[in-house]
C-alpha cells in the first residue's frame, strides 16, 4: 500500500511583482518502509511539495493522500501520523532540558507519559545522546541539537516522515550516522523516509527510489542504479586552461547534450563536464573548443552520477540551474 | 570622519530603512507623547486631590519628561550595536575593519537624530494634548533663542549619552545575552535621579548627590531655564552639565576602548549565546 | 471528542508547563524584566508624594505590578508566534495535531504563573519603600484580578494572530503600543470615571480597552474598599469582554490558519 499518493499537484505562488509555479502536475507514490529522495537544485519545488504534504500549504489543484488521508479534506488525521524536521529550524526551549524538551514535543501529539518516557530514552540511546538528556538546551552543542531535532521528529512513532535537507549544515561524521538512521527506520520500523535534498551523494547512497524535479517537474522517477543506467550516453571530464571557464553554456558546442563547467582557481585550469550525444563527439568538442581558444588538457571518460542524469535532462547542471534561477 | 558619516548612515538606514521614515518618527513620537502625558496626568490627578494644583509644574514636567524619553530611547543604540552586531556575525568585521568606537558613535548619532525628531514633536504634541485634555496651557516660551539654548542642551546631553552609552556598548561586549537588562536599569535609574519629573529635593536628602552628579540633571534643568526661565540659570547649569557631560564621554571612550582591547585579547569580540 | 478535549487539555497543560519551566530557569531573566516596571513605579510614586498626596502612591505601585503583566502580554504572547515563525516552531505546531487555541491558552497561563514574581517584587519592593494605605484583601479583588488578566491575556491572543499577518512591522507597532495603551487604560493613574482628569470622550475610547475597566476596579478595591456590590457592573463588563477578546483571539487565530495555508507565507518565514 502506497503511504504517500500525490496525483496531479500543482502549486502557484501569486506575489504582487510575480506569479511562480512551484509545483507543476507532479505524481509520485511512495511505500510503505522506503526510503524516498527528492532530489533537486534550490528552488526546484521540494519545500513546497514537502509543505503540502505536511498541511502547512494548500495544493492549487489535485491531490495528495498521506497515510490514507487526504492532505486538505482529512488535515488533523494526516497531522497525527507524520513527523517532520528540516535543518533550517531552530526549535526548543533553550532554559528547558532536552527531555522535556522531548516530552513538551511528544504532548502535541497526545503521547501519553509512559509511552513518551520510553520512546525518549528508546530514540535518545538510537542517537546516542542519552548522557545529554538532562542538560538544559542552552548547553548542548550544535551537533547534540541536530540530533534532538531528528528525535524530536521521530517522537510521535510516525508512519510517514519528512525531512527537509537534513544534513545541510551538519559535519561528515553526523551526517552519516542520522543516513543510517534513516535507513534503519524504514527498515526496522517499516516507516515511510521522505527526502528533500539536493544532495547527490545523499540521494544516491540511501534512497531507495529517488524523484528527480526541477521547476516544478518531475524528471524520472526510479532506483539510483535504474536512473544512472537509462543515461546511455558517455559522460566526459575535459580539463582546461583557465580560458575554459568562460566558454559558458556547454550545450553551444556541438554534440553536448549539457554538462557543467568549474573554474578550479588554485589549479588554475578549468573543469568541463559534458555529455555526449555520443562516443563520436568527443574530438568534435576539442578541436571546437581549441578554435575557441581554450587549451584542451586531457580527458577521462566518467562513471555517470545523478547530476548528470539531471543534466541529460535538464542541459545544465544543479549550480547553473540555481543561478539562471536568480535573475 | 569618513568612517563616522558612513556608520551615522549606516545607523539611519537600520532604524529607519524597514519602512518609510515618517511612520518610524511617528511610531516614536506617539510613545514619547504618551510617556509625557501619564507623568502630567499623575502630578494632576494627584495635585488636584490635594488640593493644590500648580499649573507652572506642568511645564517642568513637559519639559523634562519629554527630554528623559529622548535620552532613554537612544542610550540603548550602542549595545544594540553591538549586540545586533554579534547576533549577525558583523560586530567582528566592523571590528577588524577599523576601530568599532567610530562605528559605535555613529549608531548613537543616528539614534540621536531620528529620536531629535521624536522628542521635539512629542513635545508640541503633549503641550498641545495638554491643551485640550486639561485646558491649562504649559507656559514654554518658544522664540528663536530659546530654541537654539534648548537645542544646544540635547546636544551636550548627546555628549553625555555617548559616554554612557559606549560604557554600556563595552558591557555588551562581554555579555552574550539578555544584555538589554541594563539599559532598562539606567534609564529607570534615570527617571528617578535625573530631575525629570519631580525635583531633585522630592528625593531623601541623602541621595541628592546622585542627582547632582549626573550631567543629564543639569542638562534637563538647563533646557527649562531656556524654554520655562529663569533665564539667568542657564548658563551655570548648561556649564556643569558639559563639564560633566565631557568627562562622562572621555570616561566612555577609555572604558570602551580598553574593554574592546580586553574582549579582543579574551575572544568576546565574536562570543554569542544563542 | 473525548480524545479531541484530552488532546486539548494536554497541550495547553505542557505549554504552560514549559513557559514556567522556561521562566524559572533562568533567574536572570525575571531579574531583567522586573527593571522596568519596578523602576517607573517608583519614580512615579515619588512624583505622587511631590504632588501632595502619599496616599496615591499605591497607584505607581499597584500600576508597576500590573504594567509586568502587559509587558508579558506584548512580548512574550503577541510577538511569540511572529517569533515561534521565524525559527520554524510554528511549523511544527501546525503540522501536529495541536491545536493552536491550546497551546495560546497553555502560553497566557504560563506567562501569568511566570510573571508573577515581577510582579510580586514591584509590590513588595514598592510597599516596603512608600508604604501606602492598602485596603485588606476581598473576593471582589480576586475575581477582578483574574478577570483582568483573563481580558489582557485574550488581547495578546488576538494581537498574535494580527503580527502573524504584519509580519516584520508587528515588532516595531508592538513597541509603539506599550505606552499610548499604558496612558489610555490608566495604570499609572485613574483615566475612567470620577478621579479622571480626560474628557468622556476620550473615557470612552478608553473604556473600549479591557485593561482600563481592570485598573479601575483594581484600584476601586485596594484603595478604596469597595467590594462585589459596589464594583459588580465592572466585573460584569470584565467578564464580557475577556470572553469577547478570547473568542475574537481564537477566531483571528484558525483564520490565519486557515489564510496561510492559501498564501504559503504567513505560517512559514521567507528566507
Ligand atoms: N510563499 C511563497 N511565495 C512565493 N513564492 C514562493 C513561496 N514559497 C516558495 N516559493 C517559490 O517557489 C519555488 C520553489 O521553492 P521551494 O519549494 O522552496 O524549492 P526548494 O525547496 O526545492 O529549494 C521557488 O521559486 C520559490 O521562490
Ligand atoms: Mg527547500
Amino acid at each position: 500500500m502506497a503511504n504517500v499518493e500525490v496525483e496531479s499537484l500543482t502549486r502557484v505562488f501569486e506575489t504582487r511583482s510575480r506569479r511562480v509555479l512551484a509545483l507543476d502536475n507532479v505524481n509520485l507514490e511512495v511505500e510503505k518502509g522506503e526510503v524516498f529522495g527528492l532530489l533537486g537544485p534550490n528552488g526546484a519545488g521540494k519545500t513546497t511539495l514537502i509543505r503540502i504534504l505536511t498541511t502547512l500549504l494548500l495544493p492549487t489543484s489535485g491531490r495528495a493522500v498521506v497515510g490514507g488521508f487526504d492532505v486538505v479534506k482529512e488535515a488533523k488525521k494526516v497531522r497525527g501520523i507524520i513527523g517532520f524536521s528540516s535543518s533550517s529550524e531552530r526549535v526548543g526551549f533553550d532554559f528547558v532540558t532536552a527531555r522535556r524538551n522531548l516530552w513538551f514535543f511528544s504532548q502535541l501529539y497526545g503521547v501519553p507519559k509512559s509511552e513518551a518516557d520510553r520512546r525518549i530514552e528508546e530514540l535518545a540511546s538510537l542517537l546516542e545522546f542519552q548522557d545529554q538528556l538532562d542538560r538544559k538546551l542552552y548547553m548542548l552543542t550544535t551537533g547534540y541539537k541536530q540530533r534532538l531535532n531528528l528525535a524530536r521528529a521521530l517522537i510521535n512513532d510516525p508512519t510517514v516522515v519528512f525531512f527537509d535537507e537534513p544534513t545541510n549544515g551538519m559535519d561528515v561524521f553526523s551526517a552519516k550516522k542520522v543516513r543510517e538512521l534513516f535507513v534503519r527506520e524504514a527498515r526496522v520500523n517499516s516507516r515511510t523516509v521522505f527526502l528533500a535534498t539536493h544532495n547527490m551523494f545523499e540521494a544516491e547512497e540511501i534512497c531507495d527510489r529517488v524523484a528527480i524535479i526541477d521547476r516544478g517537474r518531475i524528471l524520472a522517477v526510479d532506483t539510483p542504479e535504474n536512473l544512472k543506467l537509462t543515461l546511455d550516453k558517455p559522460v566526459v571530464m575535459l580539463e582546461t586552461d583557465v580560458a575554459g571557464a568562460s566558454v559558458g553554456d556547454p550545450r553551444t558546442l556541438d554534440g553536448v547534450v549539457g554538462g557543467t563547467v568549474k573554474l578550479d582557481s588554485e589549479s588554475e585550469t578549468a573543469n568541463i563536464r559534458v555529455i555526449l550525444r555520443d562516443e563520436d563527439y568527443l574530438d568534435k568538442v576539442v578541436t571546437l573548443l581549441e578554435r575557441r581558444g581554450v587549451k584542451v588538457l586531457g580527458y577521462q571518460r566518467l562513471e555517470p552520477t545523478l547530476e548528470d542524469v539531471f543534466i541529460s535532462k535538464v542541459g545544465a547542471g544543479f549550480a547553473e540551474r540555481e543561478r539562471s534561477l536568480e535573475v | 570622519m569618513k568612517k563616522l558619516i558612513a556608520s551615522i548612515s549606516l545607523g539611519l538606514e537600520r532604524e529607519l530603512g524597514w519602512t518609510f521614515p515618517p511612520l518610524v518618527v511617528l511610531l516614536g513620537t506617539i510613545p514619547a507623547t504618551a510617556s509625557v502625558l501619564i507623568v502630567v496626568m499623575i502630578y494632576w490627578v494627584g495635585s488636584s486631590a490635594a488640593g493644590a494644583v500648580d499649573p507652572s509644574w506642568i511645564a517642568f514636567l513637559v519639559v523634562g519628561a519629554s527630554l528623559y524619553t529622548h535620552f532613554s530611547s537612544y542610550i540603548w543604540a550602542p549595545i544594540s550595536a553591538v549586540s545586533e552586531g554579534k547576533a549577525s556575525y558583523t560586530y567582528p568585521l566592523v571590528f577588524i575593519a577599523h576601530s568599532s568606537l567610530t562605528y559605535v558613535t555613529g549608531r548613537v548619532i543616528a539614534s540621536f537624530i531620528e529620536s531629535s525628531f521624536s522628542a521635539i514633536l512629542a513635545l508640541g504634541l503633549s503641550t498641545v494634548a495638554i491643551k485640550a485634555l486639561l485646558g491649562v496651557e504649559p507656559t514654554l516660551s518658544f522664540t528663536p533663542l530659546s530654541i537654539a539654548l534648548f537645542a544646544l542642551g540635547m546636544l551636550v546631553g548627546l555628549l553625555a549619552a555617548l559616554g554612557l552609552g559606549l560604557m554600556l556598548a563595552a558591557y555588551a561586549i562581554f555579555v552574550t545575552r539578555l544584555e538589554w537588562g541594563l539599559p532598562v536599569y539606567i534609564s529607570g535609574i534615570l527617571m528617578i535621579f535625573s530631575e525629570a519629573i519631580f525635583p531633585t529635593s522630592a528625593l531623601p536628602p541623602p541621595l541628592h548627590a546622585i542627582a547632582e552628579s549626573l550631567p543629564f540633571t543639569h542638562i534637563i534643568r538647563a533646557a527649562r531655564a531656556a524654554l520655562i526661565g529663569p533665564p539667568a540659570l542657564y548658563s551655570a547649569e548648561i556649564a556643569t552639565a558639559s563639564l560633566l557631560s565631557a568627562t562622562w564621554f572621555l570616561a566612555g571612550v577609555l572604558v570602551y576602548a580598553y574593554s574592546e582591547g580586553l574582549g579582543r585579547r579574551r575572544g568576546y569580540i565574536d562570543l554569542r549565546v544563542t | 471528542m473525548r480524545s479531541s478535549v484530552a488532546l486539548w487539555l494536554r497541550v495547553a497543560f505542557s505549554r504552560a508547563m514549559i513557559r514556567v519551566l522556561a521562566t524559572y530557569g533562568d533567574p536572570l531573566w525575571i531579574v531583567v524584566n522586573v527593571g522596568g516596571p519596578l523602576l517607573t513605579s517608583i519614580a512615579l510614586a515619588f512624583l505622587y508624594k511631590f504632588a501632595g498626596i502619599p496616599q496615591f502612591t499605591g497607584f505607581a505601585i499597584l500600576g508597576g505590578g500590573i504594567a509586568a503583566y502587559w509587558g508579558n502580554v506584548l512580548w512574550s504572547m503577541a510577538a511569540q508566534l511572529n517569533w515561534d515563525k521565524r525559527s520554524g516552531m510554528l511549523y511544527l505546531y501546525i503540522s501536529s495535531p495541536a491545536p493552536l487555541t491550546a497551546l495560546l491558552v497553555g502560553m497566557s497561563l504560563g506567562g501569568i504563573l511566570g510573571t508573577l514574581p515581577s510582579s510580586l517584587t514591584v509590590l513588595i519592593i514598592g510597599t516596603l519603600l512608600f508604604n501606602p494605605p492598602f485596603s485588606p484583601p476581598t473576593l471582589a479583588l480576586a475575581l477582578i484580578f483574574m478577570l483582568t488578566l483573563l481580558a489582557l491575556y485574550g488581547m495578546g491572543i488576538a494581537l498574535s494572530s494580527l503580527y502573524l499577518i504584519l509580519g516584520r512591522e508587528a515588532e516595531e507597532v508592538n513597541e509603539a503600543l506599550y505606552e499610548p495603551v499604558s496612558f489610555l487604560s490608566g495604570i499609572y493613574f485613574p483615566s475612567i470615571g470620577r478621579a479622571s482628569p480626560l474628557p468622556l470622550a476620550i473615557q470612552a475610547v478608553a473604556s473600549l480597552i479591557p485593561l482600563t475597566i481592570g485598573m479601575d476596579a483594581l484600584r476601586r478595591a485596594v484603595f478604596f474598599s469597595e467590594g462585589v456590590g459596589e464594583l459588580w457592573p465592572s466585573l460584569l463588563t470584565l467578564a464580557v469582554m475577556a470572553q469577547a477578546s478570547i473568542i475574537l483571539g481564537l477566531k483571528a487565530l484558525n483564520y490565519v490558519e486557515r489564510r496561510g495555508r492559501v498564501t504559503g507565507d504567513i505560517l512559514v518565514a521567507l528566507r
